[in-house]
């Protein structure tokens, strides 16, 4: 066995749980539309993660890259299961956001934390989860676009993308 | 990144959310790799269907005990039925006489079903169940109080909320994170209460997605029943459930613990969702899935009866920070 790998075998569940499951219940928040769903993210997520942990090879990259791409993944395969199609509980707290253009043009001081939150939970998926890696688990550009596959410029591009579609939801004012 | 952009994206750095508590997901996650079958590795990869559930929402299953489905009543009869058994708890709720005291205790003993492919035609399972409390202070002064119970754990754990927590303040409806106060003007008008429920949903929605809707006015409907409303407010999301198509009546049932109440179903493809109301008081008992038929893309799930359930053990005000026993 390598050192690397020695090194890999004594990262323990518990270890991986400790270390990440703040930034993954953080992610899993943004990018879900309801408490029910971000709890079943980021639970599979890391259920998938530790399961595989004996497969993670340092060699190939920082625990980090390895990790968030499997997070990812999750919680793309998480939306395509049939069961939760089927589960009320998972449907009764989902927010449907009504379209925002009777909102006024205000400042984004005014906005509440409860505002921005639904604008958030109106986007699309894919930047509800550019969002959440940027902005819930605080990851680097770098690190986004290694999750998502994207190069760290064409993150940022996407990142900021989803950034002006909130302001318009938002209908942000604050020249 | 210009000015505007970097103080939204403080913004959203910065926002408070309603995040799965991480101490509770890491118990979850290390005891589910605990729990979890061990079969041949050389035959197959286990594969997990489920998450496990969580008071807030999310409680999936796979159903997989062999019985038989509850035979269903005449069409016609369901209507009148379902109609009657609602309005009948709609109208118990109304008279009921509310005291308000210093917190709304909620107390649910939930059980979920994590399932195992092990094979094309092998499966395995692993159930869960788990109490949870929470007393949600009706003062700015009081602290709000939760009681959880993870799986697996050896002891339950009592705790202050923590003010960030929207659970510490707020009710879901629908997803709409909603104060007590705000609960508390919530119209006692059935089409007023009607309009507020839609709110939530496009008008487009709405149009083209009618099974789904009144599978959302359901949803909403349980959850008015949980929360801290007027019983007339209560009364009248009884009224709506009753009139919604497709619900029909279970008669007089025994709810999971066996208490007697009186049940109303709505189905959502090959689950039959089935709440049942306490008919003396118009509480909430529980609320349980039962598979009536094999759904297409899952074919683990057969016919049988309920298995993941949300119990109530109670939901009403009180003094004290007392956990049930």
């Amino acid at each position: 066995m390598s050192h690397v790998a020695a090194l890999a075998r004594r990262l323990t569940p518990r270890d991986l749980c400790h270390d990440h499951v703040a930034a993954v219940c953080r992610f899993a928040a943004m990018l879900a539309t309801s408490p029910g769903e971000a709890e079943d993210i980021a639970q599979e997520a890391l259920l998938k993660a530790v399961r595989k942990l004996d497969q993670y090879d340092p060699s190939r990259g920082p625990l980090e890259r390895w990790l968030w791409r499997i997070v990812v993944n999750s919680a793309r395969d998480s939306r395509r299961r049939d069961f939760r199609r089927l589960a009320l509980w998972d449907r009764l707290t989902q927010l449907r956001h009504e379209p925002t253009s009777t909102v006024e043009a205000r400042a984004l001081d005014n906005i509440t934390n409860q505002e921005l939150l639904a604008a958030v939970r109106s986007l699309g998926r894919r930047d509800r989860m550019l969002l959440g890696l940027r902005y819930g688990a605080d990851l680097d550009l770098a690190a986004v676009g290694q999750a998502v596959s994207l190069s760290e410029a064409a993150a940022g591009r996407a990142v900021l993308r989803a950034i002006s579609k909130l302001r318009t939801r938002l209908e942000v004012n604050d020249e | 990144m210009n000015n505007k952009s970097d103080r939204l994206a403080r913004r959203l750095r910065e926002l408070p959310l309603p995040s799965p508590n991480p101490q509770e997901i890491a118990a979850k996650v290390l005891h589910g790799i605990e729990k979890r079958p061990r079969p041949d590795r050389s035959r197959q990869i286990i594969r997990p269907l489920v998450g496990l559930g969580a008071v807030a929402a999310a409680i999936v299953a796979v159903l997989l005990l062999e019985a038989t489905p509850r035979v269903g009543l005449h069409r016609s009869e369901v209507a009148l039925q379902s109609r009657d058994v609602l309005l009948t708890a709609a109208k118990q709720t109304e008279a009921a006489s509310v005291t308000p005291g210093r917190f709304w205790h909620t107390a649910v003993r939930i059980y979920s079903v994590r399932a195992f492919s092990l094979s094309d035609s092998q499966t395995s399972t692993a159930g869960d169940t788990m109490t949870n409390e929470r007393w949600v202070a009706a003062s700015e002064s009081d602290q709000t109080w939760f009681k959880i119970s993870p799986p697996g754990a050896a002891h339950s754990v009592l705790r202050q909320a923590d003010p960030n927590d929207w659970g510490a303040r707020r009710f879901g409806l629908e997803g709409r994170m909603m104060t007590l106060a705000e609960l508390r003007q919530l119209p006692t008008d059935v089409s007023a209460l009607r309009q507020f429920l839609l709110a939530p949903y496009p008008e487009e929605y709405r149009r083209s997605n009618p099974v789904q809707l009144n599978l959302r006015l359901f949803g909403q409907a349980f959850e008015l029943g949980l929360a801290p409303v007027k019983p007339a407010v209560r009364a009248v999301a009884y009224r709506i459930m009753a009139e919604l198509p497709g619900a029909r009546s279970l008669g007089h049932v025994k709810d999971i613990l066996g208490r007697n109440g009186v049940g109303v179903a709505i189905s959502e493809g090959a689950i039959e969702h089935q709440l049942i109301i306490d008919p003396a008081t118009g509480s909430v008992l529980d609320l349980h899935d039962v598979a009536v038929k094999t759904a297409a893309g899952t074919p683990s799930m057969r016919p049988g009866p309920y298995i993941p359930y949300q119990a109530i053990l109670a939901s009403g005000w009180t003094d004290a920070v007392i956990p049930l026993k």
